[in-house]
């Protein structure tokens, strides 16, 4: 077996003291920074992309691989013991768990959710190791127009698919896109949309867009509207887990786990759409289908396996295609190009060490979360109670130092704060801001592949739609957009008869 | 949350419905997308390529210029035909999404941000960031603020030792210069 063996070398590397000192790091940055409401190991991992200048790759990766699943376990813990969720995939852990916990069973709520994550985490885990190789090997047919069209499709997928507007999901991607032109054009040498400003030649860097959008304009909209009395913060009551718990966890882990890994593997990705599915799952094949809603274990066990399998899900397009298909994704993929380096099936040749090493580092850093999360989970709890005035001013210093040693100049900040400003209406406009950085990060690379389509091709745009492959993804894009319209269509005309033939 | 207990999934997403004038903001927000994707369009006529580049360097702008527009007449069409407002302003584990928002408290926190880009460069980022911290945390309710201004100064300084002497990263000492290592 291949993967086996690169994966064995893979742990040769990962076992090295120093690295697994950077796995821990990671894992425990990445906790501290999911129970901290207001910041995500999407804007922890860009605020750290400045030491890719003094780190070597191998240990950064496995750093930030580290922060990616622990922000995970932290997020859930918040939910439950705070009823307030912080991102959409940790809506329904909030719903259930947080039921759990104020009937003082939040001990058994943390507990299925970190074991669920644990085995979620290693099943995917496992997943990748197989899936990711092969998909690479179906990746090297790809020419520019498939890798083309299939951005185009990650751009549909993330804007369309995930919120509850799909307009504005279209106008946070388009947002994006536009941040994304400014800049020298690289075959060309001529400058566009820099309107003179030299400190605009490089482009907007994408620790500004992400730092701005992320955590100065979460601060403005915190600071407009700070609860005056903080959430309340459940004791964590009750028996880890019962007999009773294990027997009625075990089969919505692996259910949810089914769910994630394929759903966060698709160019689609997103945690959301999984989560959502094996919650309505499990309250279906409930013998207890009352308890929903009142603090159902399943209902955390199965959303919060879900949630993980598919953080480890997402990492095989952004490993394979180098294809982001969430906003910490598309910081790690910022953070291979920091190094030069092009995720892609190529990756898994030029830098094998890289890939097996990261992948063998995720199956270290799980277990390191079970043993973080579950005895100590009352050491993070305490995180809850930091005063929010320090915390949100706090996340300020830190975009502030992000920014600067990214750009070294006040126009850098200039452009933080309107980003913030920016990500400021957004929140309160309802409008998403994970497709806004998907599109900055990966329009550029877009424009690269279609225009070395266009050069090779003689300019003739037919090559898009001439080229099976090519088609094929169009077609699955086509669909992606019709296919909720058409249902949408024919649910409210089924209503619509149903109401009438009723009168 | 903010309705009856237990909360429904709809619950969580739904916030206040704008007053008349912040729809009018929203309006505003989705003309400013299509005024940005004709900038870009205006723009991008002038963008030239030499011969042996056969793509010019104007195509994939005046694509991204052509879609935002679409999206910004929709957006348009949107906000003027729901009949209820959608936009509900996202959750988060410290917004009380139906409280009326603190005009002040944005305005100070908007000084503070303004102050740490005036004195980074001339007081150092140690110095910078402690001013800054001390503006927004008394701002959002901390009501001592001289010890917001020390735990902003002590907050600083640790990032500026940690970053840039440790780490490598490059930030101004500023009036510190003589005492930092």
């Amino acid at each position: 077996m291949d993967a086996v063996n690169s994966l064995m070398d893979g742990f040769a590397i990962a076992l090295t003291p120093g690295n697994l000192g950077w796995a821990l790091l990671g894992v425990i940055l990445g906790t501290f920074v999911g129970v901290l409401p207001g910041i995500g190991p999407a804007l922890t991992v860009a605020l750290l992309l400045p030491i890719t200048y003094s780190l070597d790759p191998i240990p950064a990766f496995i750093l930030f691989a580290g922060i990616y699943y622990g922000g995970m376990y932290g997020g859930s813990t918040t939910s439950i013991l705070l009823n307030t969720p912080g991102e959409s995939a940790s809506i329904i852990t909030a719903l259930e768990g947080n039921k759990m916990a104020r009937k003082g069973r939040g001990a058994a709520a943390l507990a299925t959710a970190a074991i669920g994550s644990f085995v979620a985490g290693t099943i995917a885990t496992i997943g990748l190791t197989f899936v990711a190789p092969a998909m690479a090997d179906f990746a090297r047919n790809f020419g520019s127009p498939e890798y083309f069209m299939i951005m185009v499709l990650a751009f549909t997928t993330v804007s369309t698919l995930l919120g509850d507007s799909r307009v504005r999901g279209l106008v946070s991607l388009f947002m994006g896109l536009a941040l994304g032109l400014v800049g020298i054009d690289l075959l060309t040498s001529q400058a566009r949309y820099t309107f003179g400003n030299q400190h605009l030649f490089g482009g907007i860097d994408v620790v500004t867009i992400a730092v701005g959008l992320f955590a100065v304009g979460e601060t403005l909209w915190i600071a407009s509207r700070l609860r005056s009395t903080p959430g309340k913060v459940q004791p964590i009551q009750g028996k880890w887990m019962t007999r009773e718990d294990w027997r009625r966890s075990w089969k919505p882990w692996l259910r949810g786990t089914a769910l994630g890994f394929p759903i966060g593997s698709l160019p689609a990705g997103g945690a959301e759409v999984p989560t959502f599915l094996s919650y309505s799952l499990e309250k279906k094949l409930s013998k207890h289908p009352e308890e929903f809603g009142h603090g159902a274990i399943e209902g955390v066990a199965g959303p919060e396996a879900a949630n993980n399998a598919s953080a480890a899900g997402t990492l095989v397009p952004l490993l394979t295609l180098g294809l982001p298909t969430t906003a910490t994704a598309a910081i790690l993929l910022a953070a291979f190009q920091r190094y030069n380096l092009n995720p892609g099936p190529q990756l898994f040749d030029s830098s094998p060490e890289l890939v097996w090493g990261l992948i063998a580092s995720l199956y270290i850093g799980n277990l390191m979360l079970l043993v973080l999360n579950l005895p100590l989970v009352g050491v993070w709890v305490k995180l809850l109670s930091i005063p929010r005035p320090w915390l949100y001013s706090g996340i300020l210093v830190f975009a502030g130092l992000g920014t600067w040693a990214q750009s070294q100049s006040v126009t850098g900040l200039i452009v933080l704060y309107a980003l913030g400003v920016l990500g400021y209406m957004m929140r309160r406009f309802g409008i998403p801001v994970g497709p806004c950085v998907v599109g900055a990060i990966l329009g550029p690379l877009a424009e690269k592949q279609f225009r070395t389509a266009m050069q090779i091709n003689q300019n003739d745009w037919t090559v898009f739609f001439t080229r099976s492959l090519s088609l094929s993804i169009f077609l699955i894009t086509v669909l992606i957009i019709v296919l909720p319209v058409v249902v949408g269509t024919i649910r409210s005309r089924m209503a619509m008869t149903r109401a009438e033939s009723n009168v | 949350m903010h309705s009856e207990y237990p909360p429904t999934l709809d619950d969580i997403t739904e916030g206040p419905e704008p007053k008349g004038w912040e729809r009018w903001i929203e309006l505003a927000v989705a003309i400013g997308v299509i005024v940005v994707a004709i900038v870009i369009l205006w723009l991008a006529r002038d963008f030239r390529a030499p011969r042996s580049v056969r793509v010019s360097p104007r195509v994939f702008p005046q694509l991204v210029g052509i879609g935002m527009l679409l999206v910004g007449v929709w957006y348009v069409i949107d906000i003027v035909r729901s009949p209820k407002p959608l936009s509900a302003g996202e959750d988060s584990e410290d917004v009380d999404i139906t409280a009326k928002p603190s005009w002040s408290t944005l305005i100070l926190v908007g000084v503070g941000l303004t102050a740490f880009a005036l004195l980074v460069q001339r007081a150092g980022f140690a110095i910078a960031a402690g001013v800054m911290f001390a503006i927004c945390s008394t701002a959002m309710g901390a009501k001592n603020i001289l010890l917001n201004l020390g735990i902003g100064l002590a907050m600083g300084l640790a990032v500026y030792l940690m970053f840039d002497t440790w780490l490598g990263v490059r930030l101004p000492a500023g009036w510190l210069e003589s005492v930092l290592p």
